[in-house]
């Protein structure tokens, strides 16, 4: 397993707080301390345009899947859709009272979901004009940090210790502990693991104790853990490739950590930084790659077998 | 002459010698040639109707070496320090000075200045109490306040005062009771105002429940509080005297005094007469109307009492006055407390700080307010609980956490990584309907979709149509039936949200659409007839299909109260005890009750907080309080719903009014005002 650094793109942003992908990993979005979102192309390495609306540091954001629209939220609590293009806010929605932890499309992206600081989770409706909340999630007794949505479920990851997974389907809350109040939940990743047994799923977490946790979605049991990053009190995402064979996860040694999946053993050690903590991670969705950010710049990390390709294919 | 100036003494210094040729003369210098010039004896170019100004340097440049950069420092470290210019850079001597642009010169103070205006003392101003005033001043006074008492205050309350308590001796209910009245006496009779403590109208409230359990006369209570008056510096140039706007004129409606007109010996009284362009009054011809002006039914009224005579003026007094009744009491003087001689202070719960006076004090008024203890009402009492662990005196002791014998299990398992059933809760979580739309999934029905939540929706309510009400009975009732048998959504079904709420128009095209796979189609039939026929009736036809929230759906739709089906219910069983308000402030509703020859068209007006009298009179087989043609009897014991249910307007199950529905387009125009 050999990932390749290709690009590193300084954004210019202050500090960079959350760094992502769009649907078909053509593009990325930068969220910077600086209040403002910036768009790139990060296989060339090119700016393409910057969406500057929110009255404080942004700390997540994400696209539609018709590459149409940005939602963003941050400190100053709220959530902002945008259009990409006019790079204009579309719509400014209010409602939390805390700063905004996370936020997710749903996969027509005609909802999205939004997790705070204010111990609540909330959804949004953006086919309508509608600027209150379809429902407001109140189950955490603690900043949610992290919001997943998958086509049937709200996936949420809170500081009180909890995983929540609100079936829609079914009609169901399932809450599941993961530890004691010391080792607090700090970051999830639904995952579709097809190694296991088709159509079983797990969920990825990654928590304060310095671990990360694989679960299996249905049974709760634990499927595989996962150490040796450093993480502190911070918070440190992590993610797993397109084809679930590694988990990446950032750490305050400014390297890129990855293990193998099934094998639980740590594989490579990406250096992105060797003095800031590397702290956002995404993972492409098509192809094998991952975007890191650490202070001001990002990386866009590709395997080096498909490097090989594109390389082939372009001469 | 010689002796004459020798006889002159002189005293003083003579002045210097002039000389005449080195004075400058005044006349020759011509008009055009003077300048005007400053300080600097630069020649005054600009402004010259305001005194001139020069600008720089003799109006070129700003110094002898032109204008002065000012020093470079290199930002190169510093960049992220905002830069920025501002006025004051580019002025000079000049305009700060004292004629300048912008004046810097060393000032008082305002409140420090005993000549402005603006002077107010550095004394505590006391509140003011103003009659009418519209402005907010007190208010935010009162948000501020010190962080220490004052050492009057603080000798207060070490002689026992608390703050919101008048000084002076303690007085029983009955006592306070008469000092209100000797105040609402002297107000009426003087005319002046005292000033009044905001709670008495609280104390009247509370002073009509009964209290036949306690003897009264022995609870002392503590006199209110006033409020000191301060006489108010006259700041305005209107007459002694003079109110200003007073929002309780335009705002309430009060009744007025009527003008009246006199002619031929003949009055009119009346709103409007007597008040012409000729009159000098300048009534309030605005029109208040009040309920207790008119008559509820035909013949004498007996409202008129007349006043008795109690005393006739020949007893022996002045003309006005009358002999006393109840005699003088004589002050009456308390012994001292006899301590017995075995008593012994025993140990008490209060703090150490207070002293033995103190804790006699506080022990007594916590024996009084035991006496008027009152348990929390229910809505208090849930959000209270007992707790599980006594008091412990001693406060530097750690306090052990309560320990959830449920959560010690799920931890040690967490402990051990046994992730699994042990770390597992799995609830009902009911998504809401809109949010299921988005997610294209079809609404889960679980048990938790049959309760019907009390929660507050979030969906704006377009009022319960009765359609819903109907309709909702016997959906709850097909669907507990037939529950079991269906897995898949049901299509009236009672929406999974928090609540009962929808508005109309969602439900019809839901029926429509999915009426063919389930056991109760009957039912369903049934309820479209019904519906049906409630929809030719009320809907007007284009207000069918959409299935925004924003469509409203007919011209006139009862829009009662927004509740719940379930509070509905239950309020029918309560009568509100709110006191009537507005037109109705005067009427005497008791003595309309219970009238027998209440006529069939009676208008029992409806308001929000009327009470419901239909309770009291027994229903006979048809309904006293409807009106309208009488529905044919074979129609009311039918299965079609009794359509005289639309016609009831004191239905226990709907407390409404007709009111017309404003179309909700007009609330799009308000829109655009904020950008930002």
């Amino acid at each position: 397993m050999d990932y390749v650094c290709t690009q590193t793109i300084d954004c210019g942003q202050g500090a960079i707080r959350a760094v992502r992908y769009n649907v078909d990993g053509n593009y990325c979005l930068t969220c910077g301390s600086d209040k403002k979102i910036k768009l790139w192309n990060p296989n060339k390495g090119l700016y393409l345009n910057t969406y500057a609306g929110h009255g404080n540091e942004v700390l997540d954001v994400a696209s539609s899947c018709d590459n149409s629209q940005i939602v963003s939220c941050g400190i100053d609590k709220t959530v902002i859709l945008w259009d990409v293009i006019k790079a204009q806010p579309l719509r400014r929605l209010r409602g939390h009272a805390g700063k905004v932890t996370s936020i997710a499309f749903n996969e027509e992206s005609t909802a999205v979901v939004s997790s705070s600081e204010d111990n609540r989770v909330m959804c949004w409706d953006i086919k309508s004009r509608q600027n209150t909340p379809i429902q407001v999630l109140k189950d955490a007794n603690d900043c949610v940090m992290k919001v997943k949505v998958t086509a049937n479920e709200i996936l949420t990851g809170s500081l009180d210790c909890r995983i929540r997974r609100y079936d829609i389907r079914m009609g169901e809350l399932i809450e599941d502990y993961i530890g004691e109040y010391d080792k607090k939940l700090c970051f999830i990743d639904p995952v579709t693991c097809v190694t296991f047994t088709s159509d079983e799923q797990c969920v990825l977490a990654s928590c304060t104790d310095e671990t990360i946790k694989l679960f299996d979605k249905k049974t709760g049991e634990l499927l595989g853990e996962y150490s040796g990053h450093k993480t502190n009190d911070y918070y440190i995402e992590c993610c797993i490739d397109k084809t679930d064979s590694f988990i990446f996860s950032g750490s305050i040694d400014g390297s890129i950590w990855c293990w193998d999946l099934v094998k639980m053993n740590s594989v490579n050690q990406l250096i992105h930084n060797k003095k800031a903590i590397v702290h956002s991670l995404s993972s492409n969705p098509i192809k094998k790659g991952i975007l890191s950010a650490s202070g001001s710049n990002i990386k866009v990390w590709m395997s080096s077998s498909l490097l090989e390709d594109t390389e082939l294919s372009e001469i | 002459m010689d002796s004459d100036e020798e006889d002159f003494v002189t005293y003083g210094n003579p002045l210097d010698p002039i000389d005449e040729d080195t004075l400058p003369s005044k006349k020759s210098i011509k008009i055009e040639e003077q300048y005007a010039v400053d300080e600097h004896g630069r020649r005054r170019f600009h402004g010259a109707f305001t005194g001139g100004f020069s600008a720089g340097f003799c109006n070129s440049v700003g110094s002898l070496g032109g204008w002065e950069p000012t020093n470079f420092i290199s930002s190169r470290n510093s960049r992220t320090e905002i830069k920025s210019q501002n006025a004051f850079d580019f002025m000079d001597d000049e305009d700060r000075g004292e004629h300048g642009i912008c004046p810097m010169s060393v000032k008082v103070k305002p409140e420090y200045d005993v000549k402005s205006s603006d002077f107010s003392s550095r004394k505590r101003i006391r509140e003011i109490i103003s009659e009418g005033s519209l402005s907010a001043a007190p208010v935010v006074q009162q948000l501020f306040a010190p962080v220490r008492h004052t050492v009057g205050v603080k000798l207060l309350m070490k002689m026992g005062w608390k703050p919101e308590q008048g000084v002076g001796p303690r007085l029983t209910k009955a006592e306070k009771k008469l000092r209100k009245k000797t105040q609402e006496y002297v107000q009426k009779v003087y005319g002046c105002q005292l000033p009044t403590n905001v709670e008495s109208k609280k104390d009247a409230e509370e002073s009509d429940e009964s209290d036949l359990d306690i003897n009264l006369d022995e609870i002392t209570f503590a006199p209110d509080d006033y409020k000191s008056y301060v006489l108010e510096l006259k700041q305005n140039t209107f007459g002694l005297g003079y109110k200003g706007m007073d929002r309780k004129n335009i705002l309430s409606s009060n009744k007025p005094e009527f003008s009246k007109l006199t002619v031929n010996g003949k009055t009119i009284r009346g709103q409007a007469f007597g008040v012409g362009i000729l009159e000098d009054d300048d009534d309030d011809i605005y029109f208040h109307d009040d309920m207790s002006d008119y008559d509820f039914s035909l013949g004498p009224s007996n409202k008129e009492k007349n006043v008795k005579k109690q005393y006739s003026l020949d007893d022996g007094c002045i003309e006005g006055f009358h002999v006393s009744i109840k005699a003088n009491k004589i002050r009456e003087k308390f012994s001292l407390p006899v301590i017995p001689n075995d008593w012994n202070s025993t140990k008490s719960i209060f703090p150490e700080t207070m002293t033995e006076w103190e804790v006699e004090r506080e022990k007594s008024e916590f024996v009084k307010a035991a006496k008027l203890y009152r348990p929390l009402s229910d809505d208090m009492a849930n959000r209270f609980t007992v707790g599980s662990q006594e008091d412990v005196h001693d406060i530097l002791k750690p306090v052990e956490k309560t320990v959830n014998i449920k959560d010690q299990a799920m931890k040690e398992a967490a402990t051990r990584k046994l992730y699994g059933p042990l770390t597992r809760k799995k609830f009902s979580w009911i998504p809401d309907r809109v949010l299921c739309k988005r997610f294209n999934i079809p609404e889960p029905i679980s048990a938790g979709t049959l309760q019907v939540a009390a929660e507050t929706t979030k969906h704006k309510n377009h009022g319960i149509s009765i359609f819903e009400v109907l309709k909702s009975d016997l959906r709850i009732e097909a669907i507990k039936k037939d529950w079991s048998n269906d897995k898949n959504e049901i299509d009236n079904g009672v929406q999974p949200s928090e609540s009962m709420q929808v508005s109309f128009e969602n439900e019809i095209p839901d029926m429509k659409d999915k009426n063919e796979e389930n056991d109760i189609d009957d039912k369903i039939a049934g309820i479209t007839e019904k519906v049906d026929l409630f929809k030719a009736i009320f809907l007007s036809s284009s207000d069918d299909e959409d299935e925004e929230k924003d469509n409203t759906p007919a011209e006139f739709i009862p829009i009662p109260k927004e509740e719940t089906e379930n509070e509905i219910k239950k309020k029918s069983d309560k009568i509100s005890y709110s006191p009537p308000r507005g037109i109705f402030t005067n009427l005497d509703l008791d003595s309309l009750r219970y009238k027998p020859n209440i006529s069939k068209n009676t208008e029992i007006i409806e308001k929000e907080e009327k009470i419901n009298t239909t309770s009291d009179i027994k229903a006979a087989e048809i309904d006293p309080q409807m009106y309208g043609p009488q529905i044919p009897m074979n129609l009311i014991r039918g299965k079609v719903a009794r359509p005289s249910h639309i016609f009831k307007t004191n239905s226990k199950e709907v407390n409404s009014v007709w009111v017309e529905k404003n179309r909700k387009h007009k609330k799009k125009h308000k829109k655009h005002k904020k950008h930002k």
